[in-house]
């Protein structure tokens, strides 16, 4: 609510309110005349006896206003109320279950706004009554008209909410649909309840003095604003007072309300500030340079640099020194937060608006400071060309690739569309991509993310800048696409000659790229070194942990632990298959609309044992993931618990005692408005049995946790922590079998390893066994005693862990494991000289089709 | 994109049906189309009563009626009024045109003004520019329809009034008698048009602009924004094809939503300018609790509603590949 306070127009609106209800409400007992009251002042002007005058019956304004006024904020009131009402239970409804009882919900809410309000209210009203309709009816009436607009809003959270990881944990763990929309959904929708009924009040109030006016609303000899409007309609001119006084009453209400709604809606969702690239940075003053060293070879020299934030300690980049010669790759390397990002955002001019930044940064010898959008355009493109990190939101939606081409090429002066198509071409021949023609017609949507990503390096070529900066240019990409990614930048840097800044957490993913290294922690650069010498000899204290914590499949060697056979299995999945079908559209047509997410997947998971899933975007580990666990039903084929068939009725409900999951990204996977201790003590509330409180505290030794964090809320903690709060609420119930999905990959590297050692420790105490799916082969590799592989859908390799890693059986498991990149530049450069593993599938070896049951492929 | 087309239409055709059947019942239900007549004194005879009943067709199931009234409305009979000499058709067919000419203008000039407006203040975030916009828009949704007409209605008489001529056209939808050659026509029907659209044009765009502000203040944050910029594009290039070109889809949806409080408050403005278009036909319906013309009054609006978000659909298809590709 501070952030409500600190909104001054909602503070006025919320004040003038608050004085017009006590006016609406109190007004009437205190004032000499009644609205009903007719006195033998007949057309007066405003006066002290009548602060706003008297109409031509000599009944007194200011009682009849507030009449208005009362009648008016009580029917607005009710019906925002009634609308609110059946707009969230609908919304909540429909958003969750989804399907056939939401697709006819919005139909209904489609019906509802078919309909002009004002005419089926009128008439309504109009028939139900001889005497017109009370303000009961008028309430009940609008409402049931005006209820859409919060179901709409309420319905479309709802739809994001349920695919939350939060509301997805509820349902592993047994919740009923009750508790998940009551316990769940409300509570994280009641802010945006609260916002539209607020604005509703809004609406309502010109929808009833409009029905008022036209004279189907509040009726004489009662009365209302509109009423007194209608009334006044002809004496405009001659008495304006009678007009203006109802009027600006209604804006005033209007005007607060909306103030108020807008005020609650920005307080409740703090939205990052928005950024507007269109505006220049300016807020660091140009210094007096001191002139640069003659014979000075740097490209790019940043001094003493740094930037703060207001209101924030800690300077987000403190005083970075680094320089980038001429042709030469200088890697920045660190975690989330060390201001890597912020230091390659300066060099492109772009820091955020708000940030305060100070020292120099100078580009081929010209400082930087306070150029205007102008002249930063000079340099934008031609001279410095950037790569963001996400392909998939970089390239602009709405126009053709070859419409992007054409745009970048104008930037250093005219060119026909013909020559700009023939060099466009050319680049994306060197960028190796297939049929470059049709790909200059497609929009970015139709292409895959690597392909994304080579185009804009393509556009980053277009104009032979002196300096490429790439920020995480691969850390949206699967690993396989990874390799061709770097392989484009490579060709791109060689044929311009560019020098390149290459920002990245991933210290392995440096050593075939970089020829010096940079690691920034907290803002400073605490080691700046050739890559060999940083991999060789680390100085830093910071820099030798991240090369410790680095995995290194080629040495990972497996002494797994022979699971013992004969038992009976814990988890035995058989044959499973899912399938989608996509939408019709023109592209696919019949069979080509089947998705074969899962594909007869088999495999037994014995107690205690760790099973590592490990497959790239598509592969349909999630989708396995999911069907395990029971959020999508099996097309086809069984899964089994203990011995039991999880399709029985009152088996999945069972099961889900036993079996708990942790979900990849620990911000979205622990509801935001429950309390530590409630987050534990939902398992045991749906499952029953024991002492909530005490096994809470149990489950938090065994996590690492301080037993304080039982009363704090999950914003409260770091990633790791609420990574560790997941993992707690995954044992509460002792369970047999915890599903990790990505238990690690939104963490950073140092955090990443701590969280491994804890699942580790975790299996040996406990004697629990997980079903790990991840991307990254080399967490999965760490963790597992059996590997399988997920291609399309389908499990290509299943076998020990050492197996799966030294001797692999499957093309593309082969594939899978060269593309990891090695964490020594020397090993990695010799293997890139050496070739790539062939890549699978090819057209002569392809993927396997998948047979559906039931439908002809 | 034909099968869209065809897809929405199919879809749209069964919501009308479904929508006038709901409608049909609540009409139905809500009160007694000759209750003044029962009610009037010296009463009249039972047998006059009847016969009315027969003739409006109380006496049957409302479903049976519901059926009859839709057979005769595919036929273009929009069935018996209240009053027993009006045929609905007949009297609404001319008034039709005169709103839509209304609603139409108003929405081409709303929705301009609503792009140039929020993506003016969308720009200028925060700035004197932004403030001016936001804070006039806010008053602007404030104002209750009826209000601002009647204001604007009286102004135009006074200073009509002052400059001894008529400047404004204040009552009307065209002169009576309306001139004969189809320019000085056009040229009057415009004059007539100026105020009511002023007042329809006003209420809508503010809140339609504040959504293009959203829009816009949201694409500027987006990445492909950031990468425009970072590839040296023009300042103009960038505001029209990579900031307002992707934010033209969230507003075709709030105006598509908007239609129907379009036709209400074409209501509104008609009455207080004393138009002969739908709004006083409503009005007048109602108070005669004239059930069929009522329904042919809502039946009508829901079309253009309908065919409205028809072209909006349309609109979606052009502006966003992703439609268009079936994709989204």
């Amino acid at each position: 609510m501070r952030r409500f306070r600190a909104n001054s127009m909602a503070m006025i609106g919320l004040a003038i309110l608050l004085l017009l209800v006590a006016v609406a409400i109190f007004g009437p007992m205190l004032w000499t005349y009644s609205y009903t009251d007719i006195t033998p002042d007949l057309s007066k002007p405003p006066s002290w006896a009548h602060p706003l005058g008297t109409d031509t019956l000599g009944r007194d304004m200011l009682a009849m206003a507030m009449r208005g006024m009362q009648q008016s904020l009580l029917i607005a009131g009710t019906v925002a109320l009634i609308a609110g009402l059946i707009g969230t239970i609908m919304g909540v409804v429909s958003g969750y279950a989804g399907g056939l009882v939401d697709a006819s919900i919005m139909r209904l809410v489609d019906l509802v706004l078919t309909i002009p309000t004002i005419a089926l209210a009128a008439f309504l009203g109009n028939a139900m009554s001889n005497s017109g309709v009370s303000w009961l009816g008028l309430s009940l009436v609008l409402g049931a008209l005006f209820w859409t607009s919060v179901a709409r809003l309420v319905r479309g959270v709802s739809l994001s909410l349920r695919e939350m990881p939060y509301i997805k944990a509820a349902k592993v763990m047994g919740a009923g649909r009750i508790r998940i929309m009551l316990g769940h959904m409300v509570p994280n929708v009641a802010d945006h309840i609260i916002v539209a009924t607020a604005l509703l009040v809004g609406v309502a109030i010109l929808s009833e003095t409009g029905l008022s006016f036209l004279g189907f609303g509040v009726r004489p000899p009662d009365t209302s604003l509109g009423l007194l409007i209608s009334n006044a309609q002809s004496a405009v001119l001659t008495r304006p007072w009678l007009f203006y006084a109802p009027g600006v009453l209604i804006i005033l209400i209007v005007l607060s309300i909306n103030y108020v709604g807008e005020g609650l809606r920005d307080a409740f969702n703090p939205k990052a500030a928005p950024t507007n690239p269109l505006v220049a940075h300016r807020t660091r003053a140009m210094q007096t340079a001191a002139a640069p060293v003659d014979g000075d070879n740097a490209l790019v020299r940043l001094a003493d640099f740094r930037v703060r934030f207001p209101r924030i300690e800690r300077p987000a980049v403190d005083g970075v020194n680094l320089s980038i010669n001429r042709g030469e790759v200088l890697a920045l390397v660190g975690e989330s937060g060390s201001g890597k990002s912020l230091t390659a955002l300066a060099i492109a001019g772009l820091l955020p608006i708000g940030a305060e930044a100070s020292g120099q940064v100078l580009f081929d010898g010209r400082d930087m400071a306070s150029l205007s959008f102008a002249q930063w355009r000079t340099y934008r493109g031609r001279r410095i060309a950037t790569i963001l990190q996400d392909p998939s939101t970089s390239l602009n939606p709405v126009l053709t690739v070859g419409a992007q081409f054409y745009e970048t090429m104008r930037v250093a002066g005219p060119v026909s569309p013909a020559e700009s198509r023939k060099r466009a071409l050319e680049l994306l021949v060197l960028m190796a991509i297939r049929d470059p023609e049709r790909r200059l017609d497609q929009y970015p949507h139709q292409m895959s993310g690597g392909i994304r990503q080579r185009i804009v390096i393509a556009l980053a070529m277009i104009h032979k800048p002196d300096l490429i900066v790439a920020d995480e240019p691969t850390t949206a990409l699967d690993v396989t696409v990874q390799g061709q990614v770097l392989d484009s930048l490579r060709v791109a840097r060689e044929r311009t000659g560019a020098a390149m800044l290459f920002i990245t957490h991933d210290l392995a993913l440096v050593a075939g790229v970089a020829d010096r290294v940079a690691v920034m922690r907290e803002g400073q650069v605490v080691e700046v070194k050739s890559v060999h010498d940083i991999f060789e000899h680390p100085e830093h204290t910071y820099t030798q942990r991240l090369l410790a914590l680095a995995p290194r499949l080629d040495q990972v060697v497996k002494a797994s632990a022979p699971v013992t056979g004969g038992q009976e299995p814990l988890l035995r999945v058989e044959g499973l298959s899912r399938h989608f079908r996509h939408p019709r559209g023109r592209t696919r047509k019949g069979a080509d609309r089947n998705i074969h997410a899962l594909c007869g997947v088999s495999f037994d998971l014995m107690p205690g044992e760790t099973l590592g899933i490990v497959g790239e975007s598509g592969s349909g580990k999630t989708t396995l993931l999911n069907t395990i666990l029971g959020l999508h039903a099996p097309s086809a084929g069984r899964v089994v618990f203990s011995g039991e068939d999880l399709a029985l009725p009152g088996a999945r409900q069972r099961a889900s005692r036993h079996m708990s999951v942790v979900f990849q990204d620990p911000y979205v996977s622990l509801d935001p408005r429950m309390t530590v201790s409630e987050l534990l003590a939902e398992p045991m509330q749906i499952h029953g049995g024991g002492d909530i409180e005490r096994r809470a505290r149990m489950v938090l030794e065994q996590v690492r946790l301080p037993t304080a964090a039982l009363d704090r809320f999950p914003h409260e903690f770091s990633g790791g922590q609420r990574q560790r709060i997941a993992i707690a609420r995954a044992l509460m119930l002792s369970p047999r079998l915890v599903v990790l999905d990505e238990p690690v990959s939104a963490l950073d590297v140092s955090i990443q390893q701590d969280i491994l050692a804890l699942l580790a420790d975790l299996k040996r105490e406990l004697g629990v066994a997980y079903l790990l799916v991840a991307h990254d082969l080399a967490i999965v590799a760490e963790l597992s005693d059996r590997i399988g592989v997920m291609y399309g859908g389908q499990m290509l390799e299943l076998g020990e862990a050492g197996q799966v890693i030294s001797e692999p059986r499957h093309p593309y498991t082969r594939v899978l494991l060269d593309a990891v990149p090695i964490p020594d530049p020397i090993a990695e450069r010799e293997r890139r000289t050496r070739s790539r593993a062939a890549s699978w599938p090819t057209a002569a070896n392809p993927l396997p089709p998948c047979p559906v049951p039931g439908v002809s492929s | 994109m034909l099968a869209l087309i065809g897809r929405r239409l199919a879809n749209s055709l069964l919501i009308l049906v479904v929508s006038t059947f709901v409608v049909f019942c609540l009409v139905a239900l809500a009160g007694d189309p000759l209750g003044e007549l029962r009610d009037r004194q010296p009463p009249v005879s039972e047998s006059v009563i009847h016969a009315e009943e027969v003739r409006l067709g109380l006496d049957q199931p409302i479903p049976v009626r519901y059926l009859r009234w839709l057979t005769g409305v595919v036929q273009g009979d929009f069935g018996p009024s209240v009053k027993p000499n009006q045929n609905i058709g007949k009297e609404l067919a001319p008034r039709v045109g005169v709103t839509l000419r209304l609603v139409s203008v108003a929405i081409v000039i709303a929705a301009v003004l609503a792009l140039v407006a929020g993506t003016f203040a969308a720009l200028y975030r925060n700035r004197l520019a932004d403030h001016v916009i936001s804070t006039g828009v806010f008053v602007l949704i404030a104002l209750p329809s009826f209000w601002l007409a009647v204001l604007l209605k009286q102004a135009g008489i006074a200073i009509n009034k002052a400059a001894g001529a008529r400047i404004f056209f204040t009552v009307g939808d065209v002169s009576v008698p309306a001139p004969q050659d189809w320019l000085p026509l056009i040229v009057d029907m415009a004059g007539h048009l100026i105020l009511p659209t002023i007042v329809l044009t006003m209420i809508h765009f503010a809140s339609w602009s504040r959504y293009q502000r959203t829009a816009v203040v949201e694409s500027l944050s987006s990445d492909h924004v950031r990468f425009a910029v970072l590839r040296g594009l023009s300042r103009s290039r960038i505001v029209g094809a990579h900031v307002v070109l992707p934010a033209l889809i969230p507003i075709v949806t709030v105006i598509a939503l908007d239609l129907p409080a379009l036709f209400s408050g074409a209501v509104i403005t008609e009455t207080v300018f004393q138009w002969r278009g739908m709004g006083g036909f409503l009005l007048e319906s109602i108070a005669n609790r004239d059930a069929n013309a009522v329904m042919a009054w809502l039946l009508i609006a829901a079309v253009a509603v309908v065919l409205f978000n028809l072209v909006a659909d349309i609109l979606y298809a052009v502006v966003d590949p992703r439609v268009r590709y079936g994709e989204a």
